[in-house]
């Protein structure tokens, strides 16, 4: 198995507090792993440095064997929030912006996901409801033939049924070698598609396990992730 | 990766949106503007008088004349408008999540998006004039009396070419120094709003108000200190490098032009160094 994204020694601070302390990561290629954490733990922190978009930090991010911010970015595919677009922008004037700066941008793999979401091109984005948007992101995050899928909570606003079918063919979206990063709170609906399970606990990676270690010692992933903070709710 | 060209070139088309409406609403407004003009002068004399000659040009040569005459006085507002939003809007994109996980480093994107304002502005201004151009234009085809009034001033106005080759030079050297305004003035807003940005994320008050309020206060204020002195040493310098009583014509706007670009070169690697360290995406 070949090391796709490489963290060492990683410290990232903001207003004079520790968010990430000491982070040492290692991913291989072609995985699907599950980053967990409770809220504030750093989830969306690490994967900000790792895409690029979070700065000042001390350590190393190595992806696809580049160190430059610039190089990982294009070997990346973050979900992103549309900052960048008003609210009466269309979904194909995005998808042009995709097209037309990214290069491993597929239009035909996004019109396939675009449908399967029920998604209208010539919908505006503030025609879209929280899941519609959520829907979007993650099409137009897929769309990119990427090394390393950054999926940060993708799924808080798509109602049940959808992201049940939109976490089953997640597996088919993505190439082989490609693998996904995701953060999410929904841990039992996701469980299947893992092959392993990273936890931020005090500001550092308290945990990198493989989803068949954990099923060896307990009934299921989210027993061993609610276990590790049993202690603290007492 | 993507190439600087690219990324050029779709935050052109992003800045000249609102160009095109700010041309738009100006040739709305003038045309508006003069209407109103011509309707509270009862129309005028429907005459135009250089010295002692006057000319016939009717009520539709008056409006085209009058019109020319508003678009071009409305330059100072949409240039204004422009430059203000123009400010706003690079720091805006420099802080989206969306433009910031482009494929590209942070010095070529930083560089992208300042020189597309700039050449958003060029184009705005050569959009209006090139309007202004074609009302004058199409005054000359359909008024005598504009096309007899345009041929009086242009007679006996023959230069030399050393009279050409001079308001060329100055015409030249003028554009320079507003273009290298512009961009100084973009890099200061920017250098002001990375510093801010660095400094309230490095203080460990991160949710009060007030602080941050007496931050931004207190860097404006050490900011416009900083740069008057600049600007002193330079004016210094140029007492000390030339005598201004002896300089010839276009001397001064040389020299100027040499302080600008040295500004801009100096301002612009600060910028770029506080870009790529500190400026994250919100």
């Amino acid at each position: 198995m070949t090391n796709l994204l490489k963290i060492t020694g990683l410290n990232y601070k903001k207003n004079q507090k520790y968010i990430l302390r000491d982070v040492n990561l290692t991913l291989d290629e072609g995985k699907i792993i599950a980053l967990l954490g409770e809220n504030g733990a750093g989830k969306t922190s690490l994967m900000r440095v790792i895409a690029g978009v979070a700065k000042n930090y001390s350590g190393q991010v190595e992806l696809a064997g580049g160190k430059e911010e610039a190089f990982r970015k294009a070997h990346l595919s973050f979900t992103d929030g549309l900052s960048g677009f008003g609210d009466t922008t269309k979904i194909k004037e995005v998808v042009n912006f995709y097209e037309s700066l990214y290069s491993d941008f597929s239009e035909n793999e996004f019109d396939e996901l675009r449908k399967f979401m029920k998604l209208d091109l010539d919908m505006r984005l503030n025609q879209l409801s929280r899941g519609m948007r959520e829907k979007l992101i993650i099409a137009l995050t897929f769309a990119r033939k990427a090394d390393l899928y950054l999926l940060d909570e993708p799924f808080g606003g798509i109602d049940a049924m959808a992201r049940k079918k939109i976490i089953n063919s997640i597996i088919l979206w993505k190439e082989d070698k490609a693998t996904i990063l995701i953060s999410d709170h929904f841990v039992n609906e996701i469980s299947t598609l893992l092959d392993e399970v990273v936890i931020i606990k005090n500001q550092t990676v308290f945990a990198h396990k493989s989803t068949d270690e954990i099923r060896e010692n307990h009934e299921s992933i989210e027993e061993y992730y609610e276990g590790l903070y049993e202690d603290e709710g007492e | 990766m993507i190439s600087f060209s690219k990324v050029f070139k779709e935050l052109f088309h992003v800045k000249n949106r609102v160009v095109h409406m700010i041309v738009l609403l100006n040739a709305v407004a003038s045309i508006i503007l003069t209407l109103i003009m011509l309707t509270s002068s009862n129309g005028g004399k429907g005459q135009i008088s250089t010295g002692s000659r006057a000319y016939e040009i009717g009520n539709f040569g008056g409006f085209i004349l009058v019109l020319a005459g508003v678009m071009a006085m409305m330059i100072f507002f949409t240039s204004a408008f422009y430059f203000i939003w123009s400010s706003v809007a690079n720091e805006k994109i420099g802080r989206q999540q969306t433009w910031q996980l482009l494929p590209i480093s942070s010095s070529k994107f930083y560089l992208a998006n300042i020189l597309s304002s700039l050449v958003s502005y060029i184009y705005m201004g050569l959009l209006q004039v090139a309007i202004i151009a074609l009302d004058l234009l199409f005054g000359i085809m359909v008024s005598d009396g504009i096309r007899k009034w345009v041929n009086y001033i242009f007679s006996g106005t023959e230069l030399s070419n050393v009279e050409v080759a001079e308001i060329a030079q100055g015409l030249i050297l003028g554009a320079l120094i507003v273009l290298l305004s512009t961009i100084l003035w973009y890099l200061l807003i920017g250098i002001y709003h990375y510093l801010t940005r660095a400094a309230i994320e490095f203080m460990p008050f991160a949710g009060n108000k007030f602080i941050t309020f007496l931050i931004r206060v207190v860097l404006l204020v050490a900011f416009i200190y900083a740069l008057s002195m600049i600007l002193n040493v330079f004016s210094d310098a140029s007492r000390i490098i030339f005598d201004p009583s002896r300089a010839q014509a276009f001397d001064t706007m040389y020299l100027a032009n040499l302080q600008l670009l040295i500004l801009d070169i100096v301002f612009g690697g600060l910028n770029i160094f506080l870009y790529s360290r500190f400026v994250e995406a919100k």
